[in-house]
């Protein structure tokens, strides 16, 4: 039973296979034993036909017999052959009465069972019952032969009994060998029947097992196909190289579609990982690699402990590209084990492409590098002094003069002087270079251009001048042109300061940006806000009022937001909401515009200031304690004033609120401070009407 | 400027051992040297190609390629001088393969495991593109032999 249990999804078809067999075996088996009962029926049958013919061969022998005896003969020959006719007919018929030995055809002896049927057994027993008084007379004519007197006698009664009954007995045996016939035939067709059943369950079974299990065999042959169309779209599709190697360390046949992307190779199946690396990795390399993955095929190795041995965990090369050139690429290698029922079957090799990576990385560290770099700062320093329209023009030149000096060294010449009149030509060039940068006060790029003069001049004093001398000179043309381009690029980040288009003001306030800048403020600071604005009549400002009015409303609300605003869950054990809000609003007083900041938040700590200014030096103890409060709260506007402990982006600098005194000084106006500890703020300003357009030319404008 | 100069030469050595190399590829098989012509700058957006090129790539502590090209006319002429009877493209191919290997062979020797220089790839005709370093404009170096120009182009970032 654990057998069939065992053969899992093939036990139905060899069960099927069996119950095939076991019917087979069932027909043959049934066949063999009906085929020898009917050859036994077929014996009896012709025995029973044989009957027939003792019976009448006794006869004829016995009235042959009286003949040659009445006429004087021995009657040896018939009495003989009559008496062997009388003895085998007895032996048959008894053994067809009680089952027992007779002999067939060719004089064997045979076993002959008794009859079964009813009928055959009554007429067996009629036929006893006619021929035992015959029998009886036989046996007593034996007897009599010697005694003559009374022989004739009883041989004409003999004669006369067996014609009385020879027909009888004749009819009797044709009987029995009718019967016997007709149990053949019946058996026979018993046989075909039960084969004919047999074999169409066979049949059956046959179609059972063909419709049934290649039905389950297209099934999971389907499964099996949809697997590989999964895996084969697995393949394709996923970003990294990956391809397996067996301990020869040949590549499998199945690898991701990325790898020919990434190696430039169309077929790598079957190939040695050592072919498809060599062009790429030094062979020092290449060694290593096999030596690590080697000890990654040894079981006994902890795959954790010689991670770090991998020598391709980065490793740059240079592969062919589709355009026919040539690309450099950084490659990442990683070798897993595949282990497959506790065995190491073959090591998974995955490839990243690290290029994009590995350049993020570089241009970030030259980023830094250039950062704390000293001689970007002093070039940086150089060039903020200057006019900026004449630095864009200067650079632009020089890049152009520099180009020409190239275009002088590309012309083709022929002899010596043509050497010579590319020194002078450049020369010539680089000297106005180097007066222009003087002129303009760029020590570094005199300096450059010097370097170059003195380049030329060594080539000047070269008597044997040949082509490539001049590779030098080639190289620090290319550097000065890599350094002009690097100013172009620094100068092209630097405010507009002097352009003669001034930038275009904006006619309104931009709210929206400023409630961007306080959102995202907000958000940093991990607080909420929401703001109101309120900016009817504004119209009432000029374009220049306007951006200042701007500036000093982004200075405030970074104030309010960096330090009134309280986080929220101070905000909540303080009774207040949890969103901060801040109100920006625009109203005309009497004496003219009042622009104001106002949020729902901390209030200016005046303790804090106090100690702030203690802290700074600004007032002695006891000065700070007699302070008056507006005093004390105009601090914040002083330049490097700031209640923040900590520098970060958005305050702590000390430069904001300074700025916003500037702006409003600009503006001719006035600042005031309506601060009530622990729940309001506003800062506002005032701009008085004197510096206000005329409504009627607010609406021109 | 120190930077600049740092790289400067190493750029000028490395730049000599690709002409001595091609030199020593003229001397080997016995014909007249070429002459090198005055280098210049090439932007990288800007190739110049012959008929037959061969490219080596670069990696390690510079990277990029180096690739020479020349007329057909020149390999044909070469070949002849040299006693070669059969000038069939796949013997010019051979031909520039057998130069740009000279090169990186020499390169390699030269420079040993601060750069990494591959197997030369030889193409003939134009090759769509060659990717040369975005950054930096190449180097570029005529060399003429008999009345024929091959150039060797250095772009290294």
């Amino acid at each position: 039973m654990k057998f069939i249990n065992d053969l899992g999804k093939y036990r139905a078809i060899v069960i099927s296979v069996a119950l095939f067999i076991f019917l087979d075996a069932g027909v043959l088996v049934l066949n063999f034993y009906i085929s020898s009962q009917i050859a036994d029926d077929a014996t009896n049958v012709n025995l029973a036909g044989r009957q027939r013919m003792l019976s009448q061969k006794a006869t004829k022998a016995l009235f042959d017999y009286r003949q040659e005896y009445l006429s004087g003969g021995s009657g040896e020959a018939p009495f003989r052959e009559m008496l062997a006719a009388v003895s085998l007919f007895d032996k048959t018929l008894q053994a067809f009465d009680q089952g027992g030995e007779t002999l067939n055809a060719s004089g064997q002896p045979i076993y002959l069972a008794a009859v079964t049927g009813a009928e055959s057994r009554a007429t067996v027993a009629q036929s006893l019952e006619i021929w035992q008084p015959i029998l009886r007379d036989f046996h007593a004519l034996e007897k009599l032969h010697a005694d003559p007197s009374s022989y004739a006698v009883f041989l004409n009664q003999l004669v006369d009994s067996a014609r009385a009954n020879n027909l009888g007995l004749l009819k009797l045996m044709n009987d029995l060998t009718n019967q016997l016939e007709t149990v053949a035939r019946n058996k026979s067709e018993t046989l075909r029947m039960i084969q004919a059943a047999a074999i169409t369950l066979a049949i059956l079974n046959f179609f059972l097992i063909l419709f049934h299990f290649i039905g389950q065999l297209r099934r999971s042959d389907a499964v099996a196909d949809e697997a590989r169309r999964e895996t084969q779209e697995i393949l394709s599709t996923v970003r990294e190289g990956l391809l397996l190697l067996d301990d020869q360390l040949v590549i499998g046949s199945q690898y991701s579609g990325s790898i020919p992307e990434i190696f430039g190779e169309q077929e790598v199946g079957g190939t040695s990982f050592r072919d498809l690396l060599q062009s790429l990795v030094s062979e020092g390399d290449m060694n290593t690699t096999e030596e690590y993955i080697k000890l990654l095929l040894n079981h006994e190795v902890k795959e954790n402990l010689i991670g770090s041995l991998n020598p391709l965990s980065d490793v740059e090369v240079s592969v062919p590209s589709r355009s026919g050139g040539l690309q450099v690429k950084h490659l990442s290698f990683r070798f897993n084990r595949a282990i497959e029922a506790g065995r190491i079957r073959h090591i998974l090799v995955t490839v990243l492409d690290i290029t994009e990576t590995v350049r993020l990385r570089d241009e970030l560290e030259q980023a830094q590098a250039r950062q704390s770099g000293g001689l970007q700062m002093g070039v940086l320093k150089e060039l903020l002094k200057l006019d900026q329209t004449a630095l864009a023009g200067f650079l632009s030149e020089t890049e152009g003069a520099l180009l020409a000096i190239n275009e002088i060294l590309r012309e083709k010449v022929e002899d010596m002087s043509g050497y010579r009149d590319k020194v002078n030509g450049s020369y010539r060039i680089m000297h106005k270079i180097k007066g222009d940068a003087g002129t303009l006060g760029l020590p570094h790029i005199v300096d450059a251009a010097h370097n170059f003069e003195d380049g030329l001049e060594a080539l000047r004093n070269n008597s044997g001048l040949k082509g490539g001398d001049f590779l030098p000179l080639t190289l620090s043309l290319n550097a000065f042109l890599e350094l002009i381009a690097e100013l172009k690029e620094m100068v092209a980040l630097f405010p507009q300061r002097k352009a003669p288009v001034a930038v275009v003001a904006p006619s309104r306030l931009e709210a929206d940006k400023i409630e961007r800048l306080a959102r995202r403020i907000a958000q940093e600071q991990g607080k909420s806000v929401e703001l109101d604005f309120d900016l009817t009549g504004q119209e009432r400002l000029s374009a220049e009022q306007l951006k200042q009015v701007q500036e000093c409303l982004i200075q405030l609300v970074r104030n309010a937001v960096v330090h009134g605003i309280e986080p929220e869950v101070e905000r909540l054990s303080a009774g207040k909401g949890a969103v901060g809000r801040i109100a920006v609003s625009l109203r005309m007083e009497e004496e003219g515009v009042r622009i104001g900041v106002r949020d729902d938040g901390r209030g200016i700590d005046l303790k804090r200031l106090r100690d702030r200014a203690l802290a700074k030096g600004l007032y002695s103890e006891q000065e700070v304690e007699t302070l008056p409060r507006t005093r004390l709260l105009s601090l914040i506007f002083e330049p490097g004033f700031s209640t923040e402990d900590s520098v970060h982006e958005h305050a702590g600098r000390g430069v904001g609120m300074d700025l916003v005194r500037a702006g409003v000084n600009r503006l001719k106006g006035r600042l005031r401070i309506a601060n009530k500890a622990r729940q309001a703020c506003e800062i506002s300003f005032l701009i008085p009407n004197e510096s206000l357009m005329e409504p009627s030319l607010a609406e021109v404008v | 400027m120190k930077s600049e100069t740092l790289s400067q030469n190493l750029d000028q050595e490395a730049i000599e051992v690709f002409i001595d190399s091609l030199a020593h590829f003229y001397r080997q098989i016995g014909v007249d040297e070429a002459q090198i012509g005055v280098p210049y700058l090439l932007d990288s957006n800007k190739t110049i190609i012959s008929d037959f090129t061969g490219i080596i790539g670069v990696s390690g502590k510079r990277k990029g390629c180096v690739y020479y090209t020349c007329p057909k006319a020149m390999l044909s002429y070469i070949l002849l001088a040299m006693g070669e009877k059969e000038v069939s493209s796949s013997y010019l191919c051979d031909l520039v393969g057998e130069i740009a290997n000279t090169i990186a062979g020499n390169a390699r020797k030269a420079f040993g495991s601060d750069f990494m220089i591959s197997v030369p790839v030889v193409v003939q005709g134009k090759p769509e593109r060659i990717q040369l370093p975005e950054s930096t404009r190449s180097v570029v170096i005529p060399a003429k032999w008999k009345f024929y120009e091959s150039i060797i182009v250095v772009a290294l970032e």
